[in-house]
């Protein structure tokens, strides 16, 4: 698809036919003069609208979008984190349960253990 | 008539029913495309200044507010249903930054100040007076070029644009408005679009060095564009 400034105005305004809207977005991601472009025509949507003026929407764009890099680094430790404590919670719930249990399975056990035989009674007989 | 035409808090643009252009945005970002996010901001990110200056006067503090608020979507935007339009949902998490902000400093705000304004009425924002007499004049220099602009656009791009920019109406309803096919009110308003951002370039952001201080832009008069009757 070529540029077609048109389009990215109608897509903006949400008025796209359904069938194109995906070859206008495909166009948009890799087109930056587009993308710059429907920066442009928003600001002046927005502005016509009676929103505000603000001087320089590509550099805020950038400094949102730089925010959002350093968030994606961010958000990457996180998950680590997430993950460790998530296993960690886990492995001491089951560390929890075992410790609960433990006196009642090794008497299960010693119990299966000597299972039939009479144990020696305590005087030896 | 549009579904969307009821009453949505002011700066909220009404949006269509049905798949929506943002969910093929939002869908391309959820599969890990930075760039398609980039294309939301781009695309709200005026709006949002706007709804966060509407509570908050510090200009420096309404551009951090609304940085937080791009970083709280996208956070939060694997979690976005679809249920309401894109922008609804940005709005919401934009007033709760701004309230945020002030609850954090003790005030609280209430909704209904941010719903008081706008209107069918066409009219320019007000000058903010907490703002610096350099602010102010380039401001209401910015205000006046613009509307300078809109005045000087043909009388059938200036209806469109006004039908669609500040009544909200869709390009069917405008196309029998003004009974023309969809096709050319598509094309009225991208041109009378364009056309704008020509003559607001300077102020815009585009030449920066040469807009920062006041008085060195062209008025549109000098900009000497034929007129398309």
């Amino acid at each position: 698809m070529t540029c077609n400034p048109e389009l990215v105005s109608a897509f903006l305004d949400g008025e796209l036919e359904p069938i194109i809207v995906r070859p206008v977005v495909a166009h948009l991601l890799q087109c930056d003069d587009c993308c710059q472009t429907m920066g442009w025509l928003a600001q002046v949507k927005e502005n016509i609208a009676g929103g505000l003026f603000w001087q320089d929407p590509d550099e805020m764009t950038r400094s949102i979008m730089g925010a959002i890099k350093n968030e994606k680094v961010y958000a990457g430790h996180t998950r680590l984190f997430d993950r460790l404590r998530r296993f960690g919670v886990s492995a001491a719930l089951i560390a929890a349960v075992l410790a609960e249990l433990s006196p009642a399975l090794l008497a299960e056990m010693d119990q299966g253990l000597t299972g039939g035989m009479d144990r020696p009674s305590s005087d030896g007989r | 008539m549009s579904e969307s035409q009821t009453s949505v808090p002011d700066g909220m643009e009404p949006q269509p029913v049905g798949k929506s252009h943002d969910q093929w945005v939002i869908d391309r970002v959820l599969a890990g495309d930075q760039k398609a996010f980039e294309l939301l901001v781009r695309q709200y990110q005026g709006k949002v200044l706007s709804v966060i200056a509407r509570m908050v006067d510090d200009p420096d503090k309404v551009r951090d507010l609304a940085q937080e608020t791009w970083l709280k979507a996208y956070r939060a935007l694997p979690g976005f249903r679809g249920e309401a339009a894109f922008f609804t949902w940005l709005f919401r998490i934009a007033t709760n930054t701004a309230k945020n902000h002030w609850l954090a400093k003790g005030q609280a705000i209430s909704l209904n100040e941010l719903e008081g304004e706008g209107g069918a009425e066409y009219t320019l924002p007000q000058l903010r007076d907490h703002e610096t007499p350099e602010r102010q004049l380039l401001r209401k220099e910015m205000m006046e070029n613009l509307q300078s602009a809109i005045d000087g656009l043909v009388p059938s791009m200036k209806r469109a644009i006004l039908l669609r920019d500040v009544q909200g109406l869709s390009y069917e309803e405008i196309a029998v408005l003004l009974d023309c096919p969809i096709g050319t009110v598509r094309s009225r308003i991208f041109r009378g679009r364009q056309e704008i951002v020509q003559r607001m370039r300077s102020y815009l952001g585009n030449q920066p060095s040469a807009r920062k201080g006041l008085g060195v832009g062209r008025h549109p008069e000098q900009n000497g564009g034929e007129k398309e009757r």
